[in-house]
């Protein structure tokens, strides 16, 4: 009993800190897009914020689970409580956490964008070198026509490093330009573009579960068998803690449940972004609509929202993963067997 | 515990193995100079094996404590045990030495690698331009730039027999000259104009020149009379008398006597206009008129005033100008290209300049350095463009702070705190009289009035020859540059227009690697002990192939740390400006005092 309940704490823990730390960390990435050289200034949003918190807890608490199955493993009690409550904690992660989120991240998202419009007006400082395609640009001032216009002219000069504009190293000299802004419209001041660029294998982590946070937010709203059909991923997730009884090494049985996951997580992407089995998934759709020609209202009509390849996916998963659990645990008590035996003898 | 390390020895090891069959089979290789594809594949190998090199010594820490711990453990049965905390001793020694590997990695031998990639790929084409350059230096007499060519291809390329040749050759050439003819072949950076005055006062140039009257020496009597005119103030007791002096040298000159024939009439004629010119302060038209006459030698040897007065024309025109020849080639030693900095003065006007490239002569301590394609933009306080100058080619010296004196200190913005200096010399000239000249180009705005069209062939910068050195160092950016040198400019970077919010951030986040490493060590003990092997348990064999894996698991978590911190960098930036970094250290200490506090809490 003791240990279920210090699992759930930890589990609760876990996602109250998680989430706090994430999504401060997605206003710090926000504040680089609206930060200026000079001016040292850090906006705060609290919608902001909250978004962040509510985009990152479904990652936050599937890793608290892992991280209760970490404990789990350093502190074996053998108690089917402890077992229960993981699998309640599961329920609770996919069943409430990650479903809420995806429905209120759209709406925060919408504030974000106005966030980002009015702290991102700031005018660009002057006395700064930034580098722009390659070349750069000095401005000795910067100016408004009036004070409605958004547009922003600056006086300076451009240093041509790439030749774009005939001789490189040449220096034009300009009384009034409109003044660089990032292409991409995320940068306030172009400075910070390169300081905040992602490595790309944090792009890679990020990007992956974006589009897995994407395919949640599509399912949630798509009805409970959408729901259900997107939620098996978690259920492959929980099943990857049946690996546990792989290896008598602790560190091997949390080695082998991280790397299970990443797997499962990864092939989920691939399907979700379309990556690769492109034929497969097609046939896949055939197949879910042809299997709901009894209720073709329920089934063909999610074809578009729910990914039927990632179903099969996550419970061919779930099969070989309890398959696998069984064999190891098999394994494990034929081994405690012969041990036994051989120390009898 | 020594099984272990051969343990860990031997995967890292064979991840170089790994790494160099990963070098081979990346890509193509660029390329290089024959016999040195092995060379430039085992860089591309080490630079690979250092980028996983975190990766590969905390996956091998990790599992080494798992197994060490195994077999050690049982006997730390509370927290803050005596055994944990001899575990932890071990632990942090074992964490220390890998710290001391990484950030020695990180600072002193990826940036080597990189470079030596770099001088690599292009070496190929840089011997050819050496040897090409050598050759023809050769050919005009230049031999001390042909000896420099051939020792920068022999760099290149040890074995290259025809780098080899050039340099024998240049040696011999060497050899020949006389060491004097040697040391004409730049203008030396002397003390300038002001050195004529060195330790001088009025009475003393008059004492000179009285002497010089008494000797029968009229240009040296108008000379040093002249010089005291032009130091002596409104007030000095002593002024008239230095006018009556150069008055009456200047009838003496006017009316020579003794001129035996019409050579001897030509020659001293020639002297006198020559003297002129330099008394009128046409200081090339001297150079050029002394070095004629003293190319007269049988004249030149036979009259003392000839070979002092060139001295004295060839220290003024280094003062203002240096030759064309002197830049002949440099671009190929640039050691730094594409410099960009704003300088402040006091009444608030800002100074952009730009250098495409730097070439220091060698042995002088970066002293003496070309600046090729020279710019200057001037704008007023108010953001309003004054004026620009550019030239082809500076000549930058560092001039002590002591041989100005208060007043042009006041006028230039030099502050006493300085030690050197940069003295830019704007104007290049031809060795020889009619031959070109590069006169730097300006051009005022509109605002400027023609009265204040100044245009002066040398100028000082308002900065210490210390931050140009580190501007020149910040070139290549605050990841890449010298982390000393960082360290000197983050807090100043905005004054340069560079954004201090990124050089701080980055100084922080590098100076604070090795604090991270070692916590994120401890965390990785503290982690390897939860999960150790069983007391009783015999460490398989197959196990060992977890350790790849986890490599690869660690890699990208490692990546996310690191970003995150620089995240974080930027927000203690924000938050606390300059004092920052010290915050940012105490913070890294406070949590390095948790994790370790959390090991020493570890019991079996």
């Amino acid at each position: 009993m003791k240990a279920s309940i210090k699992l759930i704490l930890l589990f609760f823990a876990i996602c109250l800190f998680g989430s706090l730390v994430v999504g401060a960390l997605v206003v710090l990435g926000l504040d680089l897009r609206v930060l200026v050289a000079g001016s040292s200034r850090i906006p705060f949003s609290a919608a902001f914020f909250l978004r962040g918190l509510l985009t990152s807890l479904p990652a936050v608490s599937v890793c608290a689970l892992l991280l209760v199955v970490f404990y789990m493993v350093s502190h074996p009690a053998k108690s089917v409580l402890a077992v229960i409550a993981y699998l309640l904690l599961g329920a609770l992660t996919w069943g409430v956490i990650v479903p809420v989120s995806a429905r209120l991240s759209g709406y925060y998202d919408r504030i974000t964008f106005d966030w980002i419009g009015t702290a991102g007006g700031e005018d660009l400082t002057p006395h700064y070198f930034r580098t722009y395609n390659g070349n750069v640009y000095y401005y000795a001032r910067v100016f408004r026509f009036s004070e409605a216009s958004r547009d922003m002219y600056g006086e300076g000069l451009m240093i041509d490093l790439t030749g774009i504009r005939g001789k490189v190293g040449a220096i034009y000299s300009f009384k009034t330009s409109v003044v660089i802004r990032d292409s991409d419209g995320q940068f306030n001041d172009v400075i910070f573009k390169e300081a905040a660029r992602m490595p790309p294998l944090v792009a890679v982590p990020v990007k992956m579960y974006m589009t897995l946070f994407s395919a949640a937010g599509k399912a949630v709203w798509s009805g409970v068998v959408a729901w259900v059909a997107f939620a098996s991923l978690g259920l492959a997730l929980l099943a990857s803690a049946w690996l546990v009884s792989l290896s008598s090494w602790r560190f091997l049985q949390v080695f082998f449940v991280s790397v299970s996951e990443l797997a499962i997580i990864l092939l989920n992407y691939i399907v979700y972004a379309h990556l690769l089995f492109a034929d497969l998934a097609a046939s896949c759709r055939e197949l879910f609509v042809r299997i709901g020609m009894g209720a073709p209202h329920v089934f063909s009509g999610m074809v578009d929202v729910i990914e039927p390849l990632a179903l099969f996916v996550n419970v061919a998963c779930i099969i070989v993963l309890c398959v696998l659990g069984l064999l190891g645990r098999r394994f494990a008590s034929r081994n405690a067997y012969l041990s036994v035996t051989e120390s009898d003898a | 515990m020594k099984k272990i390390l051969l343990l860990l020895v031997a995967y890292v090891a064979l991840a170089f193995l790994v790494c160099v069959g990963v070098a081979y089979g990346a890509g193509q290789i660029p390329a290089v100079l024959p016999g040195q594809t092995t060379k430039y594949v085992l860089f591309r190998a080490l630079f690979y094996f250092l980028r996983v090199l975190p990766a590969l010594l905390t996956s091998g820490f990790l599992i080494a404590c798992a197994i060490y711990f195994g077999h050690h453990a049982e006997r730390a049965r509370e927290r803050f045990s005596a055994e944990i905390v001899a575990h932890f001793k071990m632990v942090l020694i074992a964490s220390l030495g890998m710290v001391f590997v990484l950030a020695f990695s990180r600072e002193v031998f990826v940036p080597q690698v990189v470079a030596r990639q770099k001088l690599m790929t292009e070496a190929s084409g840089l011997l050819n331009e050496y040897l090409i350059s050598g050759r023809y230096c050769l050919v005009v007499k230049r031999y001390v730039l042909a000896h420099e060519y051939a020792k920068q291809a022999l760099r290149l390329d040890p074995s290259n027999k025809e780098a080899q040749a050039l340099l024998d050759d240049a040696e011999r050439n060497m050899n020949k000259m006389r060491p004097r003819r040697e040391k004409e072949e730049t203008l030396t950076p002397a003390q300038y104009a002001w050195g004529e005055l060195a330790h001088e006062t009025v009475s003393s140039l008059i004492a000179k020149a009285n002497k010089a009257k008494e000797d029968g020496q009229w240009f040296n009597a108008h000379y040093y009379a002249q010089l005291a005119l032009s130091v002596a103030t409104g007030a000095d007791i002593n002024r008239q008398e230095a006018r009556l002096l150069a008055n009456e040298a200047w009838e003496h000159l006017d009316t020579p006597g003794g001129l035996v024939d019409e050579v001897a009439r030509q020659f001293y004629e020639k002297k006198r206009r020559a003297y002129t010119s330099l008394m009128n302060g046409d200081t090339l038209a001297a150079y050029y008129a002394f070095s004629e006459l003293q190319s007269d030698r049988v004249s030149a040897m036979v009259d003392p005033d000839v070979r002092n007065f060139f001295e004295i024309a060839k220290e003024r025109l280094a003062a203002e100008a240096f030759f064309i020849d002197e830049t002949l080639h440099l671009q190929l030693f640039e050691y730094v290209q594409n410099i960009y900095f704003t300088l402040t003065h006091d009444d608030g006007r800002r100074d952009v300049i730009f250098i495409r490239g730097i070439t220091a002569v060698s042995n002088s301590g970066r002293m003496i350095q070309y600046l090729r394609d020279f710019s200057l933009y001037a704008y007023a306080p108010d953001g309003t463009f004054l004026y620009s100058v550019n030239t082809p080619y500076a000549k930058m010296v560092a001039e002590p702070v002591t041989v100005f004196d208060e007043q042009t200190r006041a006028e230039h913005g030099i502050s006493e705190s300085y030690k050197n200096v940069p003295y830019l010399i704007l104007r290049s000239v031809a060795r020889e009289f009619g031959r070109m000249k590069n006169d730097p180009v300006y051009t005022f705005s509109a605002v400027v009035p023609e009265s204040n069209h100044a245009e002066p062939t040398a100028m000082i910068l308002p900065m210490s020859f210390d931050d140009f050195n580190l501007v020149c160092d910040a070139a290549v950016g605050p990841q890449r540059m010298n982390l000393l040198s960082l360290i000197r400019i983050a807090g100043k970077a905005d004054s340069f227009g560079d954004p201090g919010e990124v050089f701080s951030a980055t100084l922080i986040s590098r100076l604070t690697y090795p604090l991270l490493m070692l916590i994120v060590l401890i965390f990785t003990a503290a982690f390897a002990w939860s999960y150790r092997v069983g007391k009783s348990q015999l460490f398989k064999f197959i196990w060992s192939f977890a350790l790849p894996l986890c490599t690869v698991m660690v890699y990208p978590l490692l990546e996310i740390l690191l970003y995150v911190e620089d995240l974080l960098c930027y927000a203690i930036i924000a938050l606390l400006g300059q004092s920052a970094v010290v915050v940012a250290i105490l913070v890294y200490v406070l949590v390095l005092c948790l994790v370790s506090a959390y090991f020493l809490a570890r019991k079996a």
